[in-house]
């Protein structure tokens, strides 16, 4: 009961900032929410073992990430709706922003976008990046600087005022 | 670094509330659980059942190496020699095969006798070739129509399956290095009850090549124990002669 407890306040804590790290990951709330809830409950079924907190959040990361990639590699098992439909309003200034950035940043592939996110969003080193995506620090500093010309490339294509080159990272 | 975050942080502008709960996500994780003990039982259950599939004939295999109460068919007559060559055989043999091992079956290191296997009383020979195996193997077996098989590729040593008349088929095998003592085994079936197929080693192949491994040894051993050199080479016609039929 001490351990659900101790799961319980993890997940307080924590969920909103794992969607949105998955969110960045997927580009869609719903999806994001989906990689939340399996991430939760894969350390949920070791919770039992966990000891450290640290070793939670990695733990969290890396699932949310890998089944994000999972997803992209079975396109077949992933819901398909028909159509985009807005669920409540939107500020006009910020909706059109984000959905220009948002394109731009699905225009990154799937492993540097990883990068990005968990370097630059969730404040991680190079070796919580390599540890989380299964690789070494050296394909992650090349899949940051390579997920950062795509992003520049992407955003200067769609709104160039947007943001400037130089000012990324 | 700060202005990629900004863009990020602007991106998740007009974040929904949370719909996630606690309660789903325990559940799904429970079951996550389960599967994963499951799996692990059922992986632990086939290990299992595999590790016995393979007990069984590996256990059948060991209760075929020769006990030591063999040795109680080698009689108190032979040579140092002799005894060590007897040993060495009954050793690697079969518990079901027994073999005449008396003192007039011998001629200095080399045997002629019968070996009764279980299924019937077989020709049986054990000669020593200093040299030229090969040169050996086509001199004893005289009309050696059949194919030649290499037992074990490492050390060259090969066995022969001809057929002496109708019905009548012998084994011969031979091992042993060019610069050293070969030895050769060779069992007759006069009668056999299994027709030996011409393009397949004869059945009893693995064990007389391991019996020919084992008696080489042996024989090698002894040899360098009493400082001796090994006889010198006889043909296997000649061998024949003087070893005669049992």
């Amino acid at each position: 009961m001490r351990d659900d407890d101790g799961f319980a306040a993890l997940f307080a804590a924590r969920a909103a900032s794992v969607r949105r790290t998955a969110y960045l990951l997927c580009g869609s709330w719903p999806q994001a929410e989906d990689l939340t809830q399996t991430a939760f409950a894969r350390l949920y079924a070791v919770w039992p073992r966990v000891r450290d907190r640290g070793v939670a959040d990695a733990y969290l990361r890396r699932i949310v990430i890998r089944a994000h990639i999972d997803e992209g590699r079975r396109p077949w098992r992933r819901e398909r709706p028909a159509a985009d439909v807005p669920d409540r309003p939107m500020t006009a200034a910020s909706s059109e922003d984000r959905v220009v950035l948002l394109a731009a940043l699905g225009r990154v592939p799937a492993k540097q976008r990883a990068c990005l996110v968990l370097r630059y969003f969730a404040d991680c080193s190079i070796e919580e990046t390599a540890a989380a995506l299964g690789c070494t620090t050296g394909t992650v500093k090349s899949n940051t600087s390579r997920g950062l010309d795509s992003l520049r490339a992407a955003l200067g294509d769609v709104r160039p005022d947007l943001v400037t080159i130089e000012d990324l990272a | 670094m700060n202005d990629t975050r900004a863009l990020f942080e602007r991106v998740l502008t007009d974040e929904p509330p949370l719909s996630l709960d606690l309660g789903p996500v325990v559940f799904r994780g429970r079951r996550v659980r389960r599967r994963r003990r499951l799996v692990a039982v059922a992986g632990t259950v086939a290990v299992l059942a595999l590790g016995s599939l393979l007990a069984i004939p590996l256990a059948d295999g060991m209760r075929e190496t020769p006990p030591t109460s063999g040795r109680a068919q080698i009689p108190d007559d032979l040579t140092p020699l002799q005894r060590t060559i007897a040993e060495a055989l009954v050793d690697a043999s079969p518990e079901t095969f027994h073999y005449d091992l008396s003192r007039k079956r011998w001629d200095d290191e080399s045997l002629v006798t019968t070996v009764d296997d279980g299924r019937g009383r077989t020709r049986f020979a054990v000669r020593f070739w200093p040299i030229y195996r090969s040169a050996c193997l086509a001199a004893s077996t005289g009309v050696c129509t059949g194919t030649l098989f290499p037992v074990l590729p490492e050390d060259g040593s090969q066995i022969s399956s001809y057929e002496l008349a109708p019905g009548a088929y012998s084994e011969l095998m031979t091992n042993g290095a060019e610069n050293g003592p070969a030895v050769q085994v060779e069992s007759t079936t006069y009668l056999s009850k299994t027709r030996i197929v011409r393009e397949q080693p004869p059945l009893t192949g693995g064990r007389l090549s391991y019996v020919a491994i084992k008696v080489g040894e042996a024989y090698r051993y002894f040899l360098a124990r009493q400082g001796a050199q090994p006889p010198e080479a006889r043909t296997g016609g000649e061998a024949q002669r003087r070893g005669g039929t049992p």
